[in-house]
């Protein structure tokens, strides 16, 4: 651990003196990467909050006037119908939403107390804070060891030893460091589904976040390669703060701590997973996990 | 029922596609196939020893064989024709009334000298020696009057008196005593030939000695008829030969047509009935293929060397290795300049681009650029980078040119601090110490000598054809080609790609460099490969910016034209009159033009599936 320590402070070095002069203040700078300083911030505190937030794609919104706050070193999954507006929360909160042209934000989202649609916010170091892992597993067309030293490597950590020592760790923390030890210089392309999966989560895991999105990450993948996605997600939470949207209710009941249900854009119903699967305050939420829509 | 129909429509659409690519590759066959075989020909022959001989003598362009071998190749091949060549002189004898006279002015003037120094000699009286001169005059009168006459018995008439010349022990052991002697061969000329056909003979006999020399060359110590290398050597090739003895065997002549108004019509009789039989041993000799061989000795020769020789004005002789330097100068050069503006043009157009008027605009351009004609870009390079830019680089570069050179060392100076730096910064193996050490001294030259270069060097652009000017309008012509294959294989990345790099915290710039062009490459090779084709084949575009058909190797791509393969097959097809002669040459321009093509594209091909695998993880 004392050496995961010093590595973590020796890149966040090494990403805010890889860019010098970008537009973000000290002090939001140190809030991001305060992160990174503490990593045994009490469990339970809230990292991620939202305030009245509300995304719009061009006049129409995705979703909005969200009011809810995620805590560390816990799992929160996003379940509602199909077009609720959870995969757009969650893509809002490292802001993939930008790629979308038309995106417009209001209202107040954080991440360690600073909005990140701040003007001043500094997407990479936001990006790196906030890892994601997608719904299809997209790893690059290059090796696996490759794959992995990306984000490294983008905060500017080239020595060769120091990449070995990353890719190992975040390989075994995804657990697939023994299925792919011996054929790093493979490309990531010839692994099944599963193994690409927990490779891009290892990808996500190289830029040591605090928070890990995951978007339905386990929609493509057989029931088996599901079950070791979800035994990691449990490994995981030790040290992250994991928030993971699904449409598989039964997932969500299995790996989460808090869940949140979402409908046509609206934060329907937010609560501890026990007690929003069996005794939900909200109707419209009881027919959702019962059954009757969605 | 109606699973039956669709399963005849399956299989009818299934026959059609396989039948269309056995059409396909039946076309490209039957279109390129002989195109190769012939072309092969240049390359692989029958070599007579005229080949083997030019290769020997002209040191400067050849210079290659063994010279013991071909000298007594030579030997005997000369023995082989000296019959021929006997035949030939002896007919001729009666026939060329010109060097007859010639000789017998030449003798009598000779006669004169050796009088003249007899007296002095004291051996004969001035008054013998003018007596004998007297007399020599009036035989050569005679002699010469037979020579000129055109009938048979008027020539008798006057080589009667030399013949009965009472006298003849006056000239014993002078010169004079040959008079006597061509009095008698000409008698047997006469006794034997009708002087009223000499003409005509005289006119034959010329056209025969005109292909005995195509055939076999100046004769053992007669001199070049010019200084054309061409007309030193005789055939080198067998088939060459085998075309001309068809030529010296049957002659060509025009008829009349059956009725007076129809085009006159060509009939090949045999031309030994020109010659009334007086030549039949001449014909005998070079009709008989054994000794016709023997004069020429052919034999199977793999003239490799045919993609590296130069060759003389017209491809007589030699090969076309100027003509491929050129063409994949040419060709390299195109892709230095359009690749990099092609691929960058694409992926503004594609990633930065919004849907705005002008990115229509420059869409609308781009489309429309690909299908003007060539020869449109032809003229556009004379007039752009012929006429107008060296004007502008006169005017600009003087103070441009040092600039650059500046920021070239600048830039160098740069590079070699940021890798020296990377060296001290982190602790790597002693390889990669190497490996940097020596990309550092490698950038260092490189840049050192260009800035230096530019510095030093006033560059100025010619302002007729060279390389550079060529290059340029290729590369405007397959930009649009670039564009298009580059558009196409950078916008079908996935999008998940760039989402997960983006997701990792890299901006717009790393994510196309890293993700998307490695992703977009074996695509963006695909339109490379294409147009690497398109400017290897083109001619119209070079037509007036770059190619010349006479030249030397190119050595610089400033100044000077080069030779090409498309436009050394054009220009001896259209321009050339010695193209008929020399067909080999023609199919093997092409020829290798297309094997060219074939192996650039054949590499291209191999590293743009190795590329894929590699993405591909095989």
């Amino acid at each position: 651990m004392a050496d995961d320590m010093e590595y973590t402070k020796e890149h966040v070095k090494n990403a805010s003196a890889d860019r010098p002069g970008v537009n973000i203040s000290g002090t939001q700078a140190q809030a991001i990467a305060g992160e990174a300083d503490q990593p045994a911030a009490p469990a339970g505190e809230a990292i991620i909050e939202s305030r009245d937030f509300s995304l719009f794609y061009g006049d129409k919104a995705g979703v909005k006037n969200i009011d809810m706050k995620m805590y560390a070193r816990s799992v929160t999954a996003i379940i509602g119908p199909s077009g609720c507006g959870k995969s757009t929360y969650l893509r809002s909160i490292n802001r993939m939403n930008d790629l979308v042209p038309a995106a417009r934000a209001e209202g107040w989202l954080g991440v360690n107390g600073t909005n990140v649609y701040d003007k001043r916010i500094n997407l990479v170091n936001l990006r790196q804070q906030v890892g994601m892992v997608f719904q299809k597993p997209n790893p690059f067309p290059k090796s696996i060891y490759d794959n992995v030293a990306f984000g490294p490597r983008l905060q500017g950590i080239h020595s060769r030893g120091r990449l070995d020592e990353i890719v190992e760790k975040c390989l075994r923390d995804a657990a697939i460091w023994g299925e792919v030890k011996d054929e790093l210089k493979k490309s990531a392309l010839a692994l099944s589904g599963g193994q690409q999966q927990r490779l891009c989560i290892a990808r996500a895991l190289a830029t040591r976040p605090s928070v890990l999105l995951m978007d339905e990450p386990c929609s493509a993948l057989d029931p088996i390669a599901t079950g070791r996605i979800e035994d990691l997600i449990g490994e995981l939470k030790s040290e992250y703060t994991i928030v993971i949207v699904t449409h598989n209710m039964q997932q969500a009941a299995r790996v989460s701590d808090r869940t949140a249900f979402f409908c046509l854009g609206d934060l329907v119903e937010y609560d501890q997973t026990k007690k929003l699967f069996t005794n939900p305050s909200q109707k419209q939420t009881e027919d959702y996990i019962t059954g009757r829509f969605g | 029922m109606r699973l039956a129909v669709r399963g005849i429509l399956d299989k009818g659409f299934t026959f059609i596609a396989g039948a269309s690519i056995v059409l396909m590759t039946a076309a490209l066959v039957i279109i390129l196939g002989p195109m190769i075989w012939r072309g092969l020909g240049a390359v692989v022959f029958r070599g007579t020893v005229e080949f083997r001989k030019l290769q020997l003598h002209e040191k400067r362009m050849f210079g290659r064989g063994d010279q013991q071998a071909v000298e007594a190749e030579s030997e005997s091949t000369n023995r082989a024709r000296q019959e021929a060549y006997r035949i030939i002189d002896r007919f001729s004898r009666g026939i060329d009334v010109n060097s007859l006279e010639a000789e017998v002015r030449h003798l009598y003037r000779e006669l004169k000298r050796q009088l003249v120094n007899r007296v002095e000699a004291g051996q004969v009286s001035e008054q013998q020696q003018q007596h004998l001169r007297d007399e020599a005059y009036i035989l050569r009168k005679h002699l010469e009057a037979a020579y000129g006459s055109s009938s048979n018995e008027e020539a008798l008439e006057n080589l009667r008196p030399i013949l009965n010349y009472q006298h003849r022990e006056q000239f014993r052991g002078t010169i004079g005593e040959r008079f006597f002697q061509l009095a008698e061969e000409y008698k047997a000329v006469v006794d034997t030939v009708k002087l009223k056909d000499r003409g005509r003979y005289a006119d034959e006999l010329t056209e025969v000695k005109e292909i005995l020399y195509k055939l076999f060359g100046p004769r053992p110590g007669e001199e070049p008829r010019a200084p054309l290398m061409q007309e030193r050597y005789g055939a080198t090739r067998w088939d060459q030969a085998t075309k001309l003895r068809y030529r010296l065997i049957m002659k060509n002549t025009w008829r009349p047509g059956p009725t007076p108004s129809s085009p006159r019509v060509q009939v090949e009789t045999p031309r030994r009935a020109v010659f009334d039989g007086r030549l039949d041993g001449f014909f005998d000799i070079m009709e008989n293929d054994e000794t016709f061989r023997a004069m020429l000795e052919p034999r199977l020769t793999f003239y490799w060397q045919y993609f590296k020789d130069d060759s003389t004005p017209g491809h007589y002789f030699g090969g076309v290795g100027p003509e491929i330097i050129g063409t994949m100068l040419i060709s390299i050069m195109t892709m230095l300049f359009a690749v990099p503006v092609g691929v960058i043009t694409a992926a503004y157009l594609v990633e930065c681009a919004k849907d705005t008027v002008f990115v229509r605009f420059i869409r609308l351009c781009v489309n429309t650029l690909a299908g003007v004609p060539s020869i449109v870009f032809g003229l556009f390079g004379l007039a752009f980078f012929l006429g107008w830019m060296p004007d502008v680089w006169a005017y600009v570069g003087s103070w441009l040119q040092p600039i650059l050179g500046v920021i070239i060392l600048a830039v160098s100076a740069g590079i070699i601090a940021v890798v020296a730096a990377s060296l001290f910064r982190e602790s790597q193996g002693a390889q990669a110490f190497v490996v940097r050490i020596t990309g550092c001294a490698g950038i260092a030259a490189l840049d050192g000598y260009l800035g230096y270069a530019f510095l030093t060097n006033p560059i100025t652009m010619a302002k007729d054809a060279n390389i550079l000017a060529g290059a340029l309008t290729l590369s405007v012509l397959v930009l649009p080609i670039v564009i298009r294959s580059s558009e196409e294989a950078i916008r079908s990345v996935p999008r998940s790609y760039k989402e997960a790099s983006m997701g990792l915290g890299a901006g717009g710039l790393r994510t196309f460099l890293q993700v998307t062009f490695p992703a977009a490459l074996p695509g963006i090779l695909t339109g490379v490969i294409l147009s690497l084709s398109r400017a290897a084949g083109e001619t119209a575009p070079i037509l007036f910016t770059a190619a010349v058909a006479v030249g030397p190797v190119p050595n610089s791509i400033f100044k000077g034209g080069t030779r090409t393969l498309s436009y050394g097959a054009y220009d001896l097809a259209m321009n050339d009159r010695l193209a008929s002669e020399v067909p080999h040459n023609q199919y093997g321009l092409t020829m290798t033009l297309i094997l060219l093509v074939l192996i650039l594209n054949i590499a291209a091909i191999l590293i743009r599936s190795r590329v894929s695998r590699k993405l591909r993880g095989g």
